[in-house]
């Protein structure tokens, strides 16, 4: 496969969300998901857009909205994930708020996308999964458009654990 | 200047249906003390000073032992208070999440000062979604580890009324004077915001002393937010609010 065949479009994704009845995407933008994070501005879809200074407080925005019985996803980059670990950790593993999480891995080589992103020679790239795995958090990757029904499952998962789901973006969604 | 009762006294003995309560570790203290069964720390007198501190405590402690509802299983009339612990930083967003969420109640989140200084950018994220049903108080009492070392802040002189205004809140002010915040809360309940609060707070009085033991602190203090998140849940529900 070629790199074009792990640009995920936008549209698709923004139908997976509307599909999960995501109100709100709360983000710190991530170069990986830039034209999701654009097709989300055009709201043409009735998802609220909220932008935060800080990965910090991603999570409590929607943990806020969570317990108000609204539905946000998360979206940052993997930079902002290691960011924000402490309130990922209060939030999502002590007080099993569930939280969905898109986390684009900025960093990782194009050449690197047919392979295991441990093999990445980028440390932001390879050191996600072990983290995450270290944390005890659930994680999926999306590659490819055909992954965009992992959205939905990290949603039931994140409900029936109350707890988080990290859906790793793996390369520069599609701007179609 | 007012002193911890009387800050968070006032936010108590004014809550109603109406509005829901975040707050950060020094202010859960107090509230813990002083809140009773009502949630509305009913027989807490409000008197300045050391002397009011332990007026309200002790009040506070009598209260919640001989004042037990019948039925403790009955859904509270208020909400249940949630707190962003352990959790410095968070009250904010916290708070903002559940104001765009229950547009028809107020939040009301009483934030600590070394808290807010964690997450100071969350002043202009709050202020981006101009929520109007949001009331911001900023406990500054200079202190963290607030009544135990008391450990002074990076700025305890800090201005946070004139951070919040830069940041885009619709009403900014400062208070130190208790009877003048007891009069100016109500008031303030009811504009439109985000409005912010800056309440110049007398930090309770430090217990460490040479040899001073630290016990281990309470299993809830770490379990708490996610009981509280449940409760506050059920109350919406019970609301039809979700």
């Amino acid at each position: 496969m070629s790199e074009v065949d792990y640009s995920i479009p936008a549209s698709e994704c923004l139908a997976a969300l509307v599909r999960n009845q995501v109100e709100y995407v709360v983000t710190v933008p991530d170069w990986v998901q830039l034209s999701l994070h654009d097709a989300i501005v055009k709201n043409t879809h009735g998802i609220q857009l909220i932008n935060c200074c800080s990965e910090n407080q991603t999570l409590t925005v929607a943990a806020g909205l969570t317990v108000g019985g609204k539905r946000p996803l998360l979206m940052m980059q993997n930079q902002g994930l290691y960011n924000c670990i402490n309130t990922l950790r209060a939030v999502c593993l002590d007080a099993h708020i569930p939280a969905v999480l898109m986390v684009g891995q900025f960093g990782r080589e194009y050449a690197n996308l047919s392979e295991d992103p441990k093999q990445s020679g980028r440390s932001m790239v390879y050191i996600m999964e072990p983290v995450l795995d270290a944390l005890g958090i659930q994680h999926m990757r999306l590659d490819t458009a055909a992954d965009l029904s992992k959205i939905d499952e990290a949603y039931a998962l994140a409900q029936a654990n109350g707890s988080a789901v990290v859906l790793l973006v793996s390369g520069p969604m599609a701007w179609s | 200047m007012m002193n911890m009762i009387q800050a968070c006294g006032v936010v108590a003995k004014n809550r109603t249906q109406d509005n829901l309560l975040v707050a950060t570790m020094g202010a859960m203290f107090i509230f813990d003390f002083i809140e009773g069964e009502s949630g509305q720390a009913k027989y807490v007198p409000m008197l300045g000073g050391k002397v009011g501190l332990i007026a309200g405590v002790v009040a506070g402690k009598l209260a919640a032992k001989f004042t037990k509802s019948a039925n403790p299983e009955a859904v509270p009339a208020i909400a249940p208070r949630i707190n962003s612990v352990p959790l410095m930083g968070g009250a904010a967003g916290l708070g903002l999440g559940l104001a765009l969420a229950q547009p028809t109640k107020k939040i009301v989140v009483v934030d600590g000062d070394a808290s807010l200084l964690m997450e100071l950018s969350g002043l202009v994220t709050v202020a981006q979604q101009q929520p109007a049903n949001f009331l911001h108080i900023v406990v500054r009492n200079g202190t963290q580890f607030t009544g135990l070392a008391n450990v002074q802040i990076p700025a305890p002189e800090f201005n946070f009324a004139d951070a919040a205004r830069n940041a885009g809140y619709v009403h900014t002010e400062t208070i130190s004077d208790a009877d003048e915040w007891a009069k100016r809360y109500p008031e303030l309940l009811k504009m439109n915001g985000p409005v912010f609060v800056q309440l110049n707070v007398a930090p309770v009085p430090a217990q460490v002393k040479p040899e001073f033991k630290q016990q281990e602190l309470p299993v809830n203090q770490y379990d708490r937010m996610g009981k509280e998140a449940v409760a506050l849940q059920s109350w919406l529900q019970e609301k039809d609010l979700i």
